[in-house]
């Protein structure tokens, strides 16, 4: 037999119930590269981490090498020469480089001598083509690194199965024309190798065969030499799926005249939670009755810009100008009394309290902004009409205002966010990641509220979902690693973006 | 010749503190902090106390406390790890509660037993353990793989539950050592220092001391030592500097706990100024 | 679940803490007869404290200091600031309040002085507060132990003073306030509910409630939405000091009198910081519930000529509130 691992029905309900695995079936076969193709939200990452023991299936069976496999844990999957690199890779921040390789290898019951693992690791490292130092602390390490020393104790454990998560996203073309040959070789030594990606020329160019998913299920599975680009996009979107993004059928002609600017960022520094610069220089303007997308790859500033625009983090130099004003030194309050909405990526712990109310959850955000709901005793009986406001401004029914935040659902409490600060009827609203976890019907109807808010306010959001951005901003600004890297305006070519996100 | 002296007796005093906090550090280290120090020293000197009256040996006397110790960190063991009670409301929990059963099993009659002199070899056995056991422990943290894994699982949970590693076992370890270097640190108080008595309030905060230590020596075994042994000088300094530099002695009673207050500010501020040392997540 | 955070009973739970009441208070007294005062002792002072009149008056006086401590630390542990730095602010409150009235030389009638020294009781609990509160907020230090410390340098500065400045006659005890300045069961449980609604008030009715509640449960939330943690914290770290400087005027004028050095703190705040938890943190739970940690005080004040140590009432008490948090969460699953 040539199959390496059998996935059989495999199906994940996440709690909320949504459906992230319907019943996939796949093989994967000993010596091949295997792309999993899809769009965000499709299942494919769900789907290795049911591989390598992270998600419990609540149905469906796995069979390697002819033999049942239940891993009950990310070291079963280890221990049976399954490997998975996560898309951000995860690193305890205060060990070493070499402390966290070898805490990997002892979980895979390999116990190496320190001096042996480290000419081991000068070997892999000619092999591979880059150095990573071992004696430098985890937290300092960038993604791509990160990503780097997982491919190294992948190799180290001489794992049969590699699965890697979306790995080329930090990579220049360049660096993913040398990895692809790796990938290759690693095959032709009789490994798998599992590739998840969402990017269709890339799927072509490694693998041997593409299995896409889409909506949690696997479509169609082709030989990469018999199938063409445009059948791929067909079976990742749909029928029109394709389409609706890239070209959108609502596309209006830019709007000629422009608002008033609401937001200009100046020349704008920031550092990082471990003092790095992570913000070098952003300038950016938002005017009312525009949506402006921020573009990039997670990581590169983009939550310390938002966190400098919403006056959470100090900049070390430049200006966030708010209406004419300049709110530099200004705190979250005096922002917020001015007129700016919220909506930050986490919904529960940033955008929500846990285990408050529906009604307190929409009551404390008015705190700073009006007396309305009482001056300093809290009038409850007109707080509650506020949500119930609030509420009805979003197609949900929630049956008890006085139930916790948490008995909702994690769309309908990110519509409900949304909602509560739509209502404050702001001038500048900044989000950042509004559809993430989201299912793609709940995603729909998020992206609508933000854009349907543009007409009153100017609209900022931060997304690590092109497709997204493309669909419903203006403009576009591409960050990486803190810089503007372009500003696109409409029509937008996504290739050109995507150029400016990896460059 | 007297600083020496002083030198030594502070070594001497300071050994319950650095025996806990030592016990303390593998705690934190592996990411959980037990506030219940004061009272399993408490608890385990008024034991050493009993046992060594009833069996007439301090050196069991001196077991029975390690046991003591370990049997309020059990406590801690199943409802923070088993139950995932509240790690500060448990601790404090056992502090209180320690002291008021160290007072009760001293009520039924066990308030002078045998102690452990001074010189004597059992006294020598547990100094020279003091000495050796910071830097063993630093071995055991940065250089073995179990030394690592503990590490791990106190720098991020998550990642160490993703991973795979056995998290609530280690904790369940590192909260045992913990509570028999605090058996033996109360029992050593009660025992030697205090010449074999047990009274209400022996440990007089020593117990917070020690847990002040850990932060003030950040979290290293190495440092967490020498904190510890500096509280302890600024302890027996105390009738040096009443009677020959003239303070009073409250201000001098107070002093270590003041220190260890602004220790913590600037423990805090270090750690702001340089982002690369980075501590367990224990609280 | 949090349990320090825990709202909003149901019935299930209700059951739950019933088990974990008289569970944990039968171990601890089955516990205590291990002392001289044996379990005959316990079991007829457990009868003879909520049967007769003497011990219920007794348990209202002993109320205050606890009482107060706990409804003020309701709001500190809401806002997740975990001070244990009662048991130091009633000392305080009570050495300023025996400075007031015997050493400052005032001599203020009754009718000013009563007021006067609540007030500044009050303060001067709500200013060690402080301390700590702006240690937390500025510098990051941990509260918890920094309260902590603080209690033992206010202990250790009690002791200075009556055994030094504040000596009269030829044992270590400072004067005792006169009976005109003394307080009846009366009035501490007026002053005790009167703190307690007004906490409740704050916590339920208030804007600075919500805030509380918000930052307490997500601080990230409270910041990015513009409620000001800073203020929190030190809203929070102050009134809780004041309630505690109360209390501790409560304990000096109410059935303390007067000073003498103590090697172990009396320790009404931990039971103040115990009560707290127990209620959930509600401020009206937790009135009740240290109507009840005061009756076993005074179970084990009646039992201290019998032998049973005075320290083993904290114990008890304790082992109550563990005893309720494992049969809440055994309960709840």
């Amino acid at each position: 037999m040539n199959t390496f691992l059998s996935i059989r029905d495999v199906r994940v309900v996440y709690p909320g119930g949504v459906i992230a695995n319907d019943d996939v079936s796949l093989d994967i076969r000993r010596g091949e590269v295997l792309a999993l193709l899809g769009e965000n939200g499709a299942g494919k990452t769900t789907l290795i981490r049911v591989v390598a023991g992270l998600v419990k299936p609540v149905k469906g069976e796995l069979v390697l090498d002819g033999v049942r496999f239940k891993p009950s844990s990310y070291r079963d999957a280890l221990r049976n020469g399954i490997y998975m690199v996560p898309q951000m890779p995860q690193f305890f921040d205060g060990l070493t480089v070499l402390e966290d390789i070898m805490l990997t290898l002892r979980l895979a019951g390999r116990s190496i001598n320190r001096g042996r693992l480290e000419a081991r690791i000068a070997d892999l490292e000619g092999l591979l083509g880059f150095k990573v130092n071992l004696s430098s602390h985890c937290w300092s390490l960038s993604i791509g690194e990160k990503q780097r020393v997982e491919l190294l104790k992948a190799l180290l454990l001489d794992s049969k199965m590699l699965m890697l998560d979306e790995p080329t996203t930090h990579m220049t073309p360049h660096e993913f024309n040398s990895f692809k040959g790796l990938l290759r070789g690693l095959a032709g030594e009789g490994r798998s190798v599992v590739f998840v990606t969402h990017k269709v020329y890339e799927a072509l160019s490694v693998a041997d065969r593409v299995a896409v998913m889409r909506k949690g299920r696997i479509v169609g599975v082709f030989q990469a030499g018999e199938v063409s680009e445009d059948i791929l996009v067909k079976y990742m979107f749909g029928e029109n799926g394709y389409h609706r993004v890239f070209t959108p059928k609502n596309y209006k002609e830019p709007v000629h005249v422009k608002g008033e600017p609401v937001l200009e960022v100046l020349d704008l520094w920031v550092k990082g939670p471990y003092g790095q610069i992570a913000v070098k220089g952003v300038s950016m303007i938002v005017r009312k009755g525009e949506v402006v997308g921020v573009a990039g790859i997670t990581g590169n500033g983009q939550r310390e810009l938002f966190e400098a625009i919403i006056g959470l983090r100090k900049p070390i130099k430049g200006r966030v100008v708010l209406n004419g004003e300049d709110v530099t030194g200004r705190d979250p309050a005096y922002r917020i009394r001015k007129g700016v909405a919220v909506i930050p990526e986490e919904r529960v712990g940033w955008g929500l309290a846990s285990g408050l109310t529906v009604v307190e959850n929409i009551a404390f955000s008015l705190i700073p902004v009006n007396s309305s709901i009482g001056r300093f005793i809290v009038d409850w009986r007109k707080a509650r009409e506020v949500a119930e406001e609030v509420v009805a401004m979003i197609d949900v029914k929630v049956h008890d205002l006085s139930a916790t935040i948490d008995s909702l659902s994690g769309g309908n409490m990110q519509r409900l966010m949304i909602a509560r600060e739509l209502y404050k009827r702001p001038i500048l609203i900044v989000a950042m990641n509004p559809t993430g976890g989201l299912d793609l019907q709940t995603s729909k109807i998020v992206r609508g509220m933000v854009v349907g808010s543009s007409k009153a306010s100017a609209v900022l959001v931060i997304s690590e979902d092109l497709e997204e951005l493309l669909e419903i901003s203006d403009r576009i600004y591409v960050m990486s690693d803190g810089v503007v890297k372009g500003v696109f305006e409409k029509p937008f070519n996504a290739d050109y973006i995507i150029r400016a996100m990896v460059g | 010749m007297v600083v020496v002296d002083y030198m030594s007796i502070a070594f001497i005093t300071s050994i319950p503190i650095i025996l806990a906090a030592l016990g303390e550090v593998l705690v934190e280290r592996s990411g959980r902090v037990n506030l219940g120090v004061e009272g399993m020293m408490a608890f385990s000197a008024s034991i050493s106390v009993a046992v060594s009256t009833l069996t007439g040996s301090p050196l069991i006397g001196l077991i029975a406390g390690g046991m003591a110790g370990v049997i309020l960190s059990t406590v801690y063991t199943l409802t923070v790890i088993g139950l995932k009670l509240d790690q500060i409301v448990v601790g404090l929990i056992i502090s209180l509660a320690g002291l008021g059963l160290a007072d009760l099993i001293s009520s039924a009659g066990y308030r002078v037993g045998y102690n452990i002199p001074h010189g004597s070899t059992l006294h020598n056995t547990l100094i020279v353990i003091t000495i050796v056991l910071p830097p063993i422990l630093w071995l055991i943290l940065y250089r073995t793989p179990q030394g690592v894994e503990l590490r791990a699982v106190g720098y991020d949970e998550h990642v160490a539950r993703e991973r795979g590693l056995r998290v609530d076992l280690i904790r369940a370890v590192t909260v045992t050592i913990g509570g028999l270097t605090a058996g033996i640190a109360g029992a050593y108080m009660a025992l030697v220092l205090y010449n074999g008595r047990y009274f209400s309030g022996i440990t007089g905060g020593w117990g917070w001391l020690a847990i002040g230590s850990v932060i003030l020596g950040y979290w290293h075994p190495i440092g967490v030592a020498v904190a510890a042994y500096t509280i302890g000088i600024l302890l027996t300094t105390k009738p040096l500097l009443t009677s020959e530099l003239g303070l009073p002695p409250t201000l001098v009673t107070i002093t270590p706990y003041i220190a260890v207050i602004i220790a913590l500010t600037l423990v805090t501020i270090i750690s702001r100024r340089k982002p690369s040392l980075i501590p367990p997540k224990p609280l | 679940m949090n349990p320090m955070l825990a709202s909003r009973p149901s019935l299930r739970p209700l059951v739950g803490v019933t088990i974990g009441l008289i569970a944990g208070f039968a171990l601890a007294l089955i516990l205590g007869s291990i002392s001289p005062a044996g379990f005959k002792g316990m079991a007829s002072s457990l009868v003879w404290v909520y049967t007769s009149p003497a011990p219920l008056i007794f348990t209202l006086t002993l109320l205050g200091p606890i009482a107060c401590a706990a409804v003020g630390l309701t709001l500190a542990y809401r806002a997740r600031f975990i001070t244990i730095g009662s048991e130091g602010q009633i000392l305080l409150g009570s050495i300023v309040t025996l400075w007031l009235i015997e050493y400052s030389d005032l001599n203020l009638h009754p009718t000013i002085a009563i007021p006067t020294s609540i007030v500044l009781g009050g303060f001067a609990g709500a200013f060690l507060g402080f301390v700590v509160g702006l240690l937390r907020v500025y510098v990051n230090a941990n509260e918890i132990l920094v309260s902590l410390m603080l209690n033992y340098v206010i202990l250790y500065i009690l002791n200075h003073l009556a055994s030094g400045p504040w000596r009269v006659g030829p044992f270590a005890i400072t004067r005792s306030v006169g009976e005109e300045y003394r307080l009846g069961p009366l009035a501490i449980v007026v002053t005790t509910v009167s703190l307690t609604l007004l906490c409740w008030v704050l916590l339920t009715r208030s804007k600075f409630g919500l805030a509380i509640k918000v930052y307490g449960r997500a601080p990230r939330v409270a910041e990015t939405y513009g409620l000001n943690s800073k203020t929190i914290v030190l809203a929070v770290a102050m009134l809780s000091g004041f309630t505690s400087g109360v209390g501790g005027v409560l304990m000096m004028l109410g059935f303390q009198h007067n000073l003498s050095p103590m090697s172990v703190s009396p320790g009404y705040g931990y039971m103040g910081v115990l009560v707290s938890w127990l209620s959930a943190n509600n401020p009206l739970v937790a009135l009740l519930a240290s109507w009840f940690f005061s009756s076993i005080l005074v179970l084990g004040r009646s039992l201290q000529a019998s032998g049973l140590p005075i320290g083993y009432v904290l114990a008890i008490q304790s082992i109550i509130v563990l005893s309720v948090m494992i049969a809440r969460r055994l309960t709840s699953r």
